[in-house]
């Protein structure tokens, strides 16, 4: 019996399918891409509208190893090739997609009824899919919140700064402190005024140009930098 | 694949020769192809040998072969550049048809003109209206272009 795709024979240790419900039987390459090729479900022999692709193992094959060369997609089922239904199972180490009953089918040919949640490419266990994305929405989630909380509290941080420098430029212009007294005291009076205001930016509740005042004055004389 | 699967249906034809049309390689290429087909003898074009030439895509059989008549006919489904309005050569095909299955189908296109998806309407419309007009100019035209 020859493919009717490629005309060569069907070989016993050549990975055949066999289409439903006609049961012609093509390679799995030839097939396969001609699904792809075409994006039809038909038979090319008879032209009748097939389900997915069943796998069929020979003898020889002890291990089921496909790795397809077109699209490597997690939309499409790495067993059957195509996207119909819900790619139910995902293997997070190779990142491909299964529909349950394509796994079921592979591990009934293998005579290993018990082991068919293991993928195909590197057999390391297949999670649901659903559990799967839900948990890749919330680490995403996660990631974005974090990144957004930074952002807020630098500008909280800048805004709040600026009372502080302005009440400090009064000292350094005067030349009653250095440069480097002025940083480290602007250093010390933000760092109070982000902890009184919660890191948040809340003038309407604190009047910041007041509190750097008085608390430049405390930081002054408590580190004796200037008699003020 | 594809020069793989052309060499295989070049064996089988030359095995089993068909007696409607003959076809082979042009020179040393085997994605050029000539093709002859006899006239159908119930049909206007009967006694005639009508050419095609066929060009394999590099993707064959995945794609359709691309053929047209180099002989004048006057067919409602083939025009004055010998393009053929068959749907198998478009969206109909399928990689399990091969070269002699596409050629069968040509001929019982010459013997069943499908007027109702004409390449050229003005044929398709005598055709329909006038089927004795349509068989004469088909003979005259298969005697002055094809034999």
């Amino acid at each position: 019996m020859s493919c009717p795709i490629c005309l060569e024979d069907l070989a016993a240790n050549d990975i055949i399918s066999e289409l439903k419900p006609c049961n012609h039987k093509y390679h799995l390459v030839c097939i396969r891409k001609w699904q792809l090729d075409s994006n039809q479900l038909k038979c090319p022999y008879c032209q009748c509208k097939t389900g997915k692709m069943n796998l069929k193992l020979n003898k020889l094959n002890s291990v089921v190893r496909i790795v397809y060369d077109t699209k490597k997609s997690i939309d499409d089922c790495q067993i059957c090739g195509l996207k119909d239904g819900k790619i139910e199972f995902i293997c997070d180490e190779c990142e491909l997609g299964y529909h349950e009953s394509c796994l079921h089918d592979v591990s009934n040919d293998l005579g290993m009824q018990t082991t068919w949640r293991e993928c195909i490419n590197c057999q390391s266990e297949v999670v649901h899919s659903e559990r799967n994305s839900n948990m890749r929405i919330i680490e995403s989630f996660k990631r974005l919140s974090l990144q957004d909380q930074e952002e807020e509290l630098k500008e909280v941080k800048v805004r709040i700064q600026k009372h502080v420098r302005n009440a400090l430029n009064n000292y350094y212009e005067a030349k009653k402190i250095t440069s480097e007294q002025f940083t480290e005291v602007n250093k010390l009076v933000s760092r109070h005024l982000y902890q009184i205001s919660n890191n948040r930016y809340d003038d309407q509740t604190h009047h910041y140009d007041t509190l750097a005042k008085s608390r430049i004055k405390m930081e002054l004389q408590r580190l004796g930098y200037a008699h003020v | 694949m594809s020069s793989k699967r052309i060499s295989k249906e070049l064996n089988d034809l030359r095995k089993d020769p068909i007696t409607s049309f003959s076809a082979g390689p042009v020179g040393d290429d085997l994605f050029h192809w000539q093709a002859s087909i006899m006239g159908p003898p119930d049909s206007p074009y009967a006694g005639g040998v009508f050419f095609l030439s066929i060009h394999f895509p590099t993707d064959y059989p995945f794609k359709p072969p691309k053929i047209s008549f180099t002989t004048k006919i006057y067919h409602p489904n083939i025009n004055a550049n010998g393009n053929i309005c068959l749907d198998i050569l478009k969206d109909q095909w399928s990689p399990a048809l091969t070269l002699s299955k596409v050629l069968l189908s040509i001929c019982s296109l010459l013997t069943d003109a499908n007027p109702d998806d004409p390449l050229v309407p003005e044929i398709a419309h005598i055709y329909k209206t006038d089927r004795s007009k349509y068989e004469t100019t088909a003979r005259e035209w298969t005697k002055k272009f094809a034999v």
